[in-house]
């Protein structure tokens, strides 16, 4: 499948309201759902995903995007497919909901923290509340830091996570109820 | 001196500071206020606190250093493959250091430059990230160009002219850092993985020889023979088991 094709699958998906196709070959999966299955599925507002996942080494006639493709995203993975595949199905940040509270959960492996610096406060607290694009902590990972941002809006119940601890993929580090 | 750089993007749109506290954090105010382009670098004569990993202040001396922070959004680089990132930059500095010196040049896990077992550059590097995927990153680089004395607690600092008793002007070392920086920066944006790994691994510091580390139980003896995906160092003992550990959990030398 070469990239026009995927395009025009993504056109179809769009203009006929299906939520999800799937497609599957010898080596090759692509899954492509719309916003009203993202919406469906999670509570964040999402953009349409597209997940395409190969099963053997990804055929080359899949272009890794140069720049950020208009709304539906194209994900190809590329090269080294023993690495940790970008493979997970839900839209976006990993939230889990359970009776009104959402927990957010660490991206990845590394030390959370809850200031840019030793002597800072920290970004959020218990009763705060926060809103999509909030920078929430830090998860530091090998020397790169990265500022996690909140995908949702609500108010912090409570931080799982202790400061200059180290978090593994999945750990909780928030609990939010949403606004 | 005129900014004429050869990189097609990394340095055009380019901001000189006589002091700063820190590159970084000036960069970081700046993106937060207002659109830059890609590629966007802030340099500066003198770093007040440059900031070393976290808590740690980088010293330089006025005039003498690079001291720049570069702005790029790896947007297409899920945050499970941040370390490419990291590996991106450090291989452009070393190759750009080789071009420079004509010596070998390594990279000590995870990213720091190394001639001759002393370091001469270091990097941190800031990201923000919006769901599974980086989103905008703040690369700060602090390389010794011309100074030639360090504090005493810096025992392994090495510079440019220490190495090789000629001076060099900073922003042409700068540019040609840009250069390689978006040579390799290109390869990742295309998904040249494979060959980032492979290119960061020839220069890895001790890879495959075997050395005593230290860590938290004492010494340890075998040979660095990877990195995992997440960017851990993986070490072969003695005994032939393999171990990964995280920046904190191993130590090159005896402190």
């Amino acid at each position: 499948m070469d990239f026009k094709q995927i395009q025009a699958l993504i056109k179809l998906v769009e203009e006929t309201n299906m939520s999800e196709v799937k497609i599957e070959k010898k080596d090759f999966k692509i899954i492509i759902r719309s916003q009203a299955f993202a919406e469906a599925k999670s509570q964040a507002a999402n953009p349409p995903t597209i997940i395409s996942q190969p099963m053997a080494p990804m055929p080359a006639s899949v272009p890794a995007p140069m720049t950020s493709p208009p709304s539906p995203q194209v994900t190809p993975t590329a090269e080294s497919p023993a690495e940790p595949a970008n493979d997970d199905t839900s839209t976006d940040q990993s939230v889990a909901v359970s009776t009104n509270v959402v927990t957010i959960k660490s991206p990845m492996i590394g030390t959370f923290y809850r200031s840019s610096s030793p002597d800072k406060p920290p970004f959020v607290k218990v009763g705060d509340v926060i809103e999509p694009g909030s920078v929430i902590c830090i998860v530091e990972a090998m020397k790169l830091f990265n500022e996690i941002e909140a995908e949702i809006s609500g108010k912090v119940v409570s931080v799982l996570a202790e400061n200059a601890s180290p978090v593994e993929y999945d750990t909780p580090l928030f609990e939010i109820e949403p606004i | 001196m005129t900014n004429y750089t050869n990189a097609l993007f990394i340095g055009k749109f380019y901001h000189y500071l006589e002091h700063v506290s820190s590159t970084n954090d000036y960069l970081l105010n700046v993106i937060k206020s207002q659109k830059v382009p890609e590629g966007t670098v802030i340099m500066a004569g003198h770093q007040t606190a440059g900031k070393g990993q976290r808590g740690n202040t980088w010293l330089d001396q006025a005039n003498q250093n690079i001291a720049m922070s570069i702005y790029l959004k790896p947007h297409f680089l899920p945050l499970t493959r941040q370390f490419y990132l990291s590996m991106t930059i450090a291989l452009s500095i070393s190759q750009c250091i080789a071009d420079l010196l004509e010596m070998q040049v390594f990279i000590k896990w995870p990213n720091d430059i190394l001639v001759k077992d002393q370091k001469i550059c270091g990097i941190l590097i800031e990201n923000m990230t919006g769901g599974k995927y980086l989103q905008e990153s703040i690369i700060g680089i602090g390389l010794n160009v011309n100074q030639t004395t360090f504090p005493n607690s810096l025992k392994r600092a090495s510079s440019l002219k220490l190495l090789t008793n000629k001076d060099f002007e900073l922003l042409q070392v700068a540019q040609k850092l840009w250069v390689r920086l978006e040579q390799n920066y290109l390869l990742l944006r295309d998904g040249k993985y494979r060959e980032i790994k492979e290119k960061y691994l020839n220069h890895l510091y001790l890879m495959n020889q075997y050395h005593i580390f230290y860590n938290s139980k004492g010494p340890l003896q075998g040979k660095i023979i990877g990195v995992d995906a997440w960017g851990h160092l993986v070490i072969e003992k003695t005994d032939g088991k393999q171990a990964t550990f995280d920046v904190k959990e191993i130590a090159f030398w005896k402190e």
